[in-house]
């Protein structure tokens, strides 16, 4: 959990998770955007752009033979949309300074990082045209290879045609077209203007001197003038009003089915937990109510599970199965959901989905990368809490307030691929 | 009890014997999560076998270890392990490859008792022909579903092509096909040949007493009979060149992805000197084909390859290959590029520079990989499993020396023994 807060600059923030459990230390650094589709293409491009060469480091072997004198430290891009938000910036690995025989690595990191950001290499004022280009390639390639994997495909698909006028169908990557549109100069103003208008997150986890960390990063940012913005909230659609029903067709093997549910649960009521602990009795494990019944007792499928998110308000199912069992298959993940409603939940199920859930918590602090995320994505939704906290809050759960969260939620969207031939 | 210590890299391990004939290792570690691994060696390639009391040789349908994995989790009554781990508040897994088959769990409460559930389950078969029939569509799923997936198709296909007769060849799940041919009979004969506990290993890890463990096991475990399996590979006269130089599926995929492997039959007999080889060809690799690499470079800028190279080596006592991977729109191109390279480097020699900073990477990873109770338990098993000490591995990395890293290259590194397997869209 963080045990220090150092405010480097008007809304942004170093926060450090210290602990000596790990050979490694782990440090993101992320800039919080609102998810917007004129936007959304070119904020995920800045942290491609900004690492593929920098002043110092003109190219990306002088980046990487750096990085391997830092004993292979890991440097990645990051994007991510959760609810309104979307988050972007760099993820860094590296190993503990006790294990090197030379270098500072942590020091050495950082510097790099901020090297990254504040000393991108520049010609004529504005990004190096081959590397945009790279880039733009690289992103568009990124988001075409999406189709690759029919699990999540199906599952993007479902969201944009279920959340056509919501943030949420928004490509996290942003859209081809735009992409394409992108300039050295316009990607040059996006990365200015990110570094002075949107809040900013830094993440340090591990045992290091955070506070040589923080004015290192206070001094690049003395020469940044900022004006955050507040990203606005957004209204969530509480309830479904009709079915919609959409069925694509593609080259593949295995049909696709996937389903998606208004919750009507809203993060303001800070109750994740029940949402958590629902989805894990639905379909959240090897002994939930879809894996125990979809799968083992009437052996449609191999994977067929819930995932629920504390900002958007969806619970999204999805199965693999043959196209001819598709209705089998609906009826009988509508009727586990039907189960939960009634208040159809054992003891023993109920108690197993609270010790799984449990579990789930009290391992955060065994990896760094965890750590940050539970801070992180609780702290975009205002809430301060611990794995402890709502372990607690996990125990006290009755079978009436998840049979209550049950019934509020609504089918909204059936979205359906499959093969050629079926 | 032996204690191994490991004091650079402050970790070590406890050993035992159980008198069931398990062997047991227990790595303390101070975590919140602990987390166990059972593991037989026992994969897809052993589909041919006797024990020595037997007068023939038994040949079972491809794809009956994973089978036999997923039916192990029932339980006599129909009650499913899961369930059971569910009481104890663990969450659980199994996963089978070609030369093993691993039952894990992971943690943060009720160790002994999980442990428990995983000794008991794992000894205790329980196979009807309806139960067996009802796994069937779920693995004819699971099978599907793989067969929509491109790294896994692009990886079975390059195994097909590199190897004619080596049993690395066979799909680790099966077909829909074979194993339509299991039945509850073949399922138990062999269950009672590969799952002696003289032949498997349960490996800890996690802030946990070995006695703890040893109780479990005395518990839990009787005594096996001692036996000894006598396993055909029938790949005595498998050569060293590829079977085929090509492999070509098609997906519905957003452009060309390729893997070019390879073969290697040269395999250390010594279980160190393969782990030495293994680490070796990981610093190989990060100098030939990772981001710093000039190859990488070009190929990048040429727009060649998307969005990474990716190499990787495997190397077992039964069969060894190394590949890289990406997607590109001319996989041709990048195999012509690839023979180009290997030769010209193999003429001007490696870089001794690169080579130290190459080493410093595999030295990083190494260490990186202590971090997690389920990476160290793995790590352990599977080097185990192979004869290898995963503790002694830093003295290992440390004795490779640039001339043992340049002659792999020469030796390894001939057309020959290459061969690339490509996943294209439909339509092209």
């Amino acid at each position: 959990m963080i045990t220090k807060s150092i405010e480097i600059s008007d809304n942004v923030y170093l926060r450090h998770i210290k602990t000596n459990k790990f050979k490694t230390n782990y440090i993101s650094f992320d800039f919080i955007a609102p998810l917007e589709r004129e936007r959304a293409h070119l904020n995920s491009m800045l942290p491609l752009i900004l690492m593929r060469a920098t002043k110092k480091y003109p190219s990306q072997s002088e980046i990487n033979k750096r990085l391997q004198c830092l004993y292979s430290g890991n440097i990645s891009a990051s994007v991510t949309a959760f609810g309104q938000y979307q988050c972007f910036g760099m993820k860094m690995n590296m190993l503990n300074d006790r294990f090197s025989k030379d270098v500072s690595i942590t020091n050495g990191m950082v510097d790099l990082l901020c090297e990254m950001l504040f000393n991108p290499y520049l010609v004529n004022g504005a990004f190096d045209e081959k590397y945009t280009d790279d880039k733009k390639n690289d992103l568009i390639d990124t988001v075409e290879s999406l189709k690759n994997s029919k699990g999540s495909y199906a599952i993007k698909r479902l969201k944009e045609e279920m959340c056509k006028n919501e943030v949420f169908s928004i490509s996290k990557y942003g859209e081809i077209e735009n992409i394409k549109k992108i300039t050295k100069e316009s990607l040059y103003n996006a990365y200015k203007e990110a570094l002075s208008i949107y809040p900013i997150e830094i993440y340090a986890v591990g045992d290091m001197d955070i506070d040589a960390i923080a004015s290192k990063l206070k001094q690049y940012f003395k020469s940044i003038k900022r004006n955050p913005i507040r990203v606005p909230e957004i209204e969530l659609i509480k309830e479904a009003k009709e079915i919609k029903q959409v069925t694509e067709v593609e080259k593949i093997n295995q049909a696709r089915l996937v389903l998606g549910f208004r919750t009507g649960y809203d993060y303001k009521e800070n109750k994740y937990h029940i949402v958590q602990l629902f989805n894990e009795i639905l379909g959240g494990s090897p002994t939930s109510k879809l894996f125990l019944n979809v799968r083992e007792k009437m052996s449609l499928c191999y994977s067929c599970r819930s995932i629920v998110n504390q900002k958007d308000g969806l619970m999204i199912i999805s199965a693999g199965i043959e196209a001819k069992n598709r209705e089998i298959a609906e009826k009988a993940i509508i009727n586990q959901l039907e189960a939960i409603k009634n208040g159809n939940i054992t003891e023993e199920e109920f108690s197993s989905a609270k010790k799984s859930i449990i579990n789930g918590y009290i391992s955060i602090s065994d990896s760094a990368s965890s750590e940050h995320a539970w801070s992180f994505y609780r702290s975009l939704c205002g809430i301060n809490t611990t794995p402890q906290l709502e372990s607690e809050k996990i125990k006290n759960t009755t079978i009436e307030q998840i049979k209550e969260f049950a019934n509020r939620i609504t089918l909204d969207t059936v979205y359906f691929l499959k093969g050629e031939e079926e | 009890m032996l204690l191994k210590e490991n004091k650079m890299l402050g970790e070590k391990y406890y050993y035992f014997k159980h008198k069931s004939g398990l062997s047991v290792y227990v790595v303390p570690k101070k975590m919140s999560t602990s987390y166990a691994i059972l593991a037989t060696e026992y994969g897809a390639i052993d589909n041919k076998f006797k024990l020595s009391t037997d007068n023939e040789f038994t040949t079972v349908p491809d794809g009956i270890a994973h089978f036999l994995e997923h039916k192990l989790f029932e339980c006599e009554g129909g009650i499913d392990a899961f369930e059971l781990y569910a009481k104890t508040g663990a969450d659980a897994n199994a996963f089978t490859t070609n030369t093993n088959t691993a039952y894990i769990f992971s943690c943060t409460e009720n160790f002994d008792k999980s442990l428990e559930v995983l000794l008991d389950f794992v000894t205790h078969p329980y196979f009807t022909e309806s139960t067996v029939q009802k796994e069937q569509g779920i693995i004819g799923q699971e099978i599907k579903m793989y067969e929509d997936h491109p790294g896994s198709r692009l990886h079975k296909e390059l195994l097909k092509a590199l190897y004619e007769k080596n049993k690395v060849r066979i799909d680790v799940a099966g077909t829909i096909e074979s194993i339509a041919e299991i039945n509850a009979d073949i399922l138990y004969k062999c269950y009672n040949t590969f799952y002696n506990l003289n032949n498997m290993t349960l490996a800890v890890c996690g802030d946990i007493d070995p006695e703890i463990v040893e109780r479990a096991c005395d518990k839990m475990l009787k005594q096996a009979e001692n036996i000894t399996i006598n396993r055909d590979y029938e790949n005595d006269d498998e050569k060293p060149t590829v079977y085929k130089k090509r492999a070509v599926c098609k997906l519905d995929v957003a452009k060309p992805i390729f893997a070019i492997g390879i073969k290697d039959t040269n395999i250390p007999s010594e279980p160190n000197e393969r782990a030495k080889k293994s680490y070796a060809m990981e610093i190989l690799n990060e100098m030939l084909f990772s981001q710093s690499s000039k190859f990488h470079e070009e190929l990048y800028n040429e727009r060649l390859i998307f969005p990474d190279l990716s190499s990787g080596s495997e190397i077992t006592k039964h069969y060894s290959y190394n590949v890289i991977s990406s997607e590109s729109p001319d996989p041709e191109k990048v195999y012509s590029r690839f023979v180009e390279y290997i030769e010209e480097t193999k003429r001007n020699g490696l870089d001794k520079e690169e080579f130290e900073l190459s080493k410093r990477t595999v030295y990083s990873s190494y260490i990186k990989s202590f971090d997690s109770t389920e990476s160290i338990g793995e790590n352990l098993i599977f080097n185990i499993l192979d004869g290898a000490d995963f503790l002694d591995a830093l003295d290992i990395i440390d004795s490779i020396t640039f001339d043992y890293v340049n002659d792999l290259l020469k030796e390894g590194f001939k057309e020959e023994y290459y061969a690339m397997s490509i996943v294209e869209p439909i339509g092209k």
